[in-house]
């Protein structure tokens, strides 16, 4: 009898289980979990069911990442625009690879949007143009991949699988800025006033740089030029999206420069003047701009600089020098 | 064998219970979907079109409208009003926002009005609630008292003839709430159906009036750290909003 009620037990709690999951591809089952860590204040990370983080796909992305194999014709890497220094940014004027599990909207003007494996594929096929027998021909990847997606054939699905699982752990949240929330750390009377000029209508950055992200992930048109490039518009088409672009993370603003989609601004300082003076009209520009008709917030020189200071607060050394993250070839 | 007979019942009833997707039939209660519209004068709202004149006749237009509804009640006579517990966010730019349907179902019958919170109440309106955008980009910064906008209507108006761009945006500032508690008007109604139908419509024109006439001059852009602001939004916003109600199939 008690061999009949296990069986039936058995049986209805697959039925149960059967059920109500997705049909999602199971993970490898020799795979070691990697435990992510969350910085603390942000909220939890949405990681596809279809790939989990693993020691073995996390090793696996960073190697890749750093490989100049993953081009074409072997001449660059992620990590050459990406660089870990400059926040994964670089005078490349790419936007910085950090707090990217996040996002949705990738590229300056959002030409990809969905998921890090969307944005890595794109990566993958489309600016690498990766060769996959290269790939497939090199015995360490070959083994490489097997353990970590049990695939004996390499595809761009799988590298940019590998990937995103690396970007995923790019998080930066431990800045002075963090540190002042946590009460690990104090402002100087100069931060505070920026911090203040920030967080009110009178420097007016919360609005597109919003969240402990310090981007809303979206596309503004901030009133650089009265003939804006096309931005958004080319991925859309909708002439009300001209001139837009994506509103970049200030998280290690001080490493990622040059500045604004073009490279225009060199430092900090040239930033706060153009939203202090420089506002220019075009149709599009955003209604948060809503200086425009003065110029701009008009800031005095002491509060442009409280401002600059309040910035150099969202650096996270740790991040930027974390051997985790750093080039597996060095 | 009964023994048996008893776990696989429980079982079944597990699987039958255990998922999301499965749907308890009440045909005692009904759902309540709202929907989201938005006027000028009467007029459904034309975006990014300076036609508009607020009472002192200044030209305006409307590029954005974003905000939160809450604490929805229904009320009904000699019986305990039925509140729902859902905080839901409209962008009039996002069409899916613009249609809601409410977890919760509400008992059939009658019911003598609904009213509402525009905006959050403080015990709903505390930093970190919401986590993901939309709702979490409404933060209301520390600085002036952390939690989220109640609303963000945006727009342009004229200024001797040149555009100034506007932020009419409302919020509870420094620990002072400004939310409203709205009761809205003639919405007494009988459901007798499983579904129930209501439309919210917002009358942008009278954010701007009744008791205190805007004027875009005098507050310019941004009123975000503007208690006098905060508070005149708060009175004129009292009859902003009216509702029509249908139950069945629309």
């Amino acid at each position: 009898m008690s061999n009949v009620k296990n069986i039936t037990l058995g049986f209805g709690l697959l039925l149960v289980y059967a059920g109500c999951i997705d049909d999602d591809i199971a993970p490898v089952e020799s795979t070691t979990p990697y435990e992510l860590e969350i910085p603390l204040g942000f909220p939890d990370m949405t990681i596809p069911a279809d790939n989990p983080l693993t020691v073995e796909g996390v090793q696996l992305g960073r190697k890749l990442y750093y490989d100049k194999m993953l081009e074409r014709d072997n001449s660059r890497a992620c990590a050459t625009c990406h660089v870990q220094a400059h926040s994964f940014s670089s005078d490349a004027n790419v936007l910085p690879h950090i707090n990217l599990g996040w996002s949705r909207n990738f590229l300056w003007n959002s030409k990809v949007s969905g998921s890090v494996e969307d944005i890595m594929l794109f990566e993958v096929e489309e600016f690498f143009k990766t060769d996959f027998e290269k790939l497939n021909n090199d015995p360490e990847y070959s083994n490489l991949f097997k353990m970590a997606f049990n695939v004996d054939q390499i595809t761009s699905t799988e590298a940019s699988y590998a990937l995103a699982q690396f970007v995923r752990t790019l998080n930066s949240g431990n800045s002075k800025f963090d540190k002042f929330l946590r009460g690990e750390a104090t402002f100087t009377n100069e931060e505070y006033l920026g911090y203040e000029l920030f967080y009110t209508e009178e420097g007016d950055c919360f609005h597109c740089h919003a969240t402990m992200f310090f981007t809303d992930n979206s596309m503004h048109n901030n009133a650089l030029d009265s003939i804006p490039d096309p931005g958004y518009f080319e991925i859309t088409g909708d002439s009300a999206d001209y001139g837009k672009f994506k509103s970049p993370t200030l998280r290690n603003i001080a490493f990622t420069g040059p500045y604004m989609h073009d490279g225009r601004f060199n430092s900090l300082e040239e930033v706060v003047d153009f939203y202090s003076r420089g506002l220019e009209r075009s149709a599009t520009v955003d209604p948060l701009m809503k200086n425009l008709a003065s110029g701009g917030i008009q800031l005095s020189a002491g509060k442009k600089a409280a401002l600059v200071a309040f910035l150099k607060t969202l650096s996270d050394e740790d991040f930027l020098t974390n051997p985790e993250l750093s080039d597996p070839f060095n | 064998m009964k023994a048996s007979g008893f776990v696989m019942a429980v079982l079944v009833i597990s699987l039958i219970t255990g998922c999301e997707e499965n749907i308890k039939v009440d045909t005692a209660t009904a759902e309540v979907t709202m929907l989201f519209t938005h006027s000028v004068d009467g007029n459904k709202v034309q975006l990014d079109n300076l036609i508009y004149k607020n009472a002192l006749n200044q030209d305006y237009s409307i590029k954005t409208i974003k905000y939160f509804i809450s604490g929805v009640r229904f009320h009904r006579l000699d019986q305990p009003s039925v509140e729902l517990n859902d905080i839901h966010f409209v962008d009039i730019r996002d069409t899916e926002s613009l249609s809601y349907v409410f977890e919760q179902k509400i008992p059939q019958g009658a019911y003598t009005g609904i009213s509402f919170v525009y905006g959050l109440s403080p015990e709903d309106n505390t930093s970190g609630r919401f986590t993901q955008p939309p709702e979490s980009l409404m933060e209301w910064p520390e600085p002036m008292g952390g939690g989220y906008h109640y609303m963000k209507i945006e727009g342009e108006y004229l200024v001797n003839g040149s555009p100034s761009f506007f932020n009419f945006h409302a919020g509870m500032l420094d620990g002072v709430p400004y939310e409203i508690h709205i009761d809205l008007p003639n919405s007494a109604f009988t459901v007798s159906d499983n579904t129930l139908h209501l439309t919210l419509n917002m009358e942008i024109q009278n954010w701007f009036q009744n008791p205190t006439d805007w004027d875009f001059e005098y507050f310019r852009g941004a009123i975000m750290g503007n208690h006098e602001a905060q508070k005149t939004i708060q009175e004129n916003g009292v009859d902003v909003f009216t509702v029509g109600i249908s139950d069945g199939a629309l």
